[in-house]
């Protein structure tokens, strides 16, 4: 490993399927309303399997002092999902590796790369000490809408539409959900209004 | 018709609304008095959209998601964010000894079934 890089690795269980832990990843919607270090998510570009992204994020410690961060996200293959991101001038690179464990249960294995070269050095014992402490806080705030996606999935629910208006059609039927990028948004969409938003 | 136990009125006071999930119904289910009207209203609380929580906002007198903050009328469940096909489950019910489906304090103690 390079001396320059800081990385550290979280590994997880959840009790949801491989493709709504995945889902989870993709919805950009939530990012403001569910993380309390997010203020606003502006997506540029997206495509099939990536998307450029402009998030302003609370800097840790300060949080009334925000940061305006350029994200990379691509679904590399099947199980990994990787993130590049620049803040106070420091490269990152997560990568998200989902497996299936069963038909509702996953592991992830959450691994962050910080590229430290420099003066950028001195960053290595604070970066050390606060990934663990944030990486624990988004599991959290992400937990339980894994968890309720995979039960109103569960109960049959259609994106858009709600839960079937029988309630005997309320039951799990034995499809898979397809994870299909990018997940859909509405028109006009708060992700959807950067002025150099592609349209 | 079916009726089904869904919670004492005076259960809304604690937080504004009370949510439970019916498993008779196989939904979860939101009552909260209308700030308006001062009417009880029941809906489903799972957002139309990707399922998330929906809970009664005191302040805006209004619906809203907890994953993604779309915003829901309060007296018909209709999305007002986007125009989406769906829209928040309405439900009938009926409040019980007394038949008021307004939040008085006489009928703190009753208790309120949905019909289905």
């Amino acid at each position: 490993m390079n001396k320059d890089i800081l990385e550290v690795s979280v590994d997880k269980t959840i009790e949801c399927s491989k493709e709504v832990a995945q889902w989870n990843y993709w919805d950009h919607e939530h990012l403001d309303v569910i993380h309390s270090s997010y203020t606003r998510s502006d997506i540029l570009y997206d495509k099939k399997n990536f998307l450029f992204r402009l998030d302003l994020i609370k800097v840790p410690l300060i949080p009334f002092l925000t940061l305006t961060t350029p994200i990379f996200m691509v679904q590399h293959n099947e199980e990994t999902t990787i993130t590049y991101a620049i803040q106070f001038g420091v490269l990152s690179k997560t990568t998200i590796t989902i497996s299936s464990l069963e038909k509702s249960k996953c592991k992830i294995n959450m691994n962050y790369q910080f590229y430290l070269n420099g003066w950028k050095k001195i960053l290595k014992p604070i970066l050390k000490k606060l990934i663990p402490i944030w990486n624990e806080r988004v599991w959290l705030e992400d937990y339980s809408v894994k968890m309720r996606r995979q039960k109103v999935l569960d109960m049959n629910f259609k994106d858009f539409v709600g839960l079937p208006k029988n309630i005997e059609d309320r039951v799990f039927k034995e499809h898979k959900k397809e994870f299909t990028l990018p997940i859909p948004r509405p028109k006009n969409s708060t992700r959807d209004r950067h002025p150099l938003k592609i349209k | 018709m079916n009726k089904i136990f869904f919670c004492k009125v005076e259960e809304i006071n604690i937080k504004g609304y009370i949510i439970k999930f019916l498993d008779e119904l196989k939904d979860e289910i939101i009552a909260f008095v209308d700030k308006d009207t001062k009417k009880i209203k029941i809906f489903s609380s799972i957002c139309p959209h990707f399922g998330g929580e929906i809970y009664y906002s005191d302040k805006d007198n209004l619906l809203k998601c907890k994953w993604h903050g779309w915003k829901f009328c309060e007296k018909t469940g209709k999305c007002l964010s986007f125009p989406i096909k769906g829209s928040l489950n309405l439900y009938n019910f009926k409040v019980e000894p007394n038949s008021l489906n307004q939040y008085e304090s006489i009928i703190k103690k009753d208790e309120i079934y949905i019909i289905y």
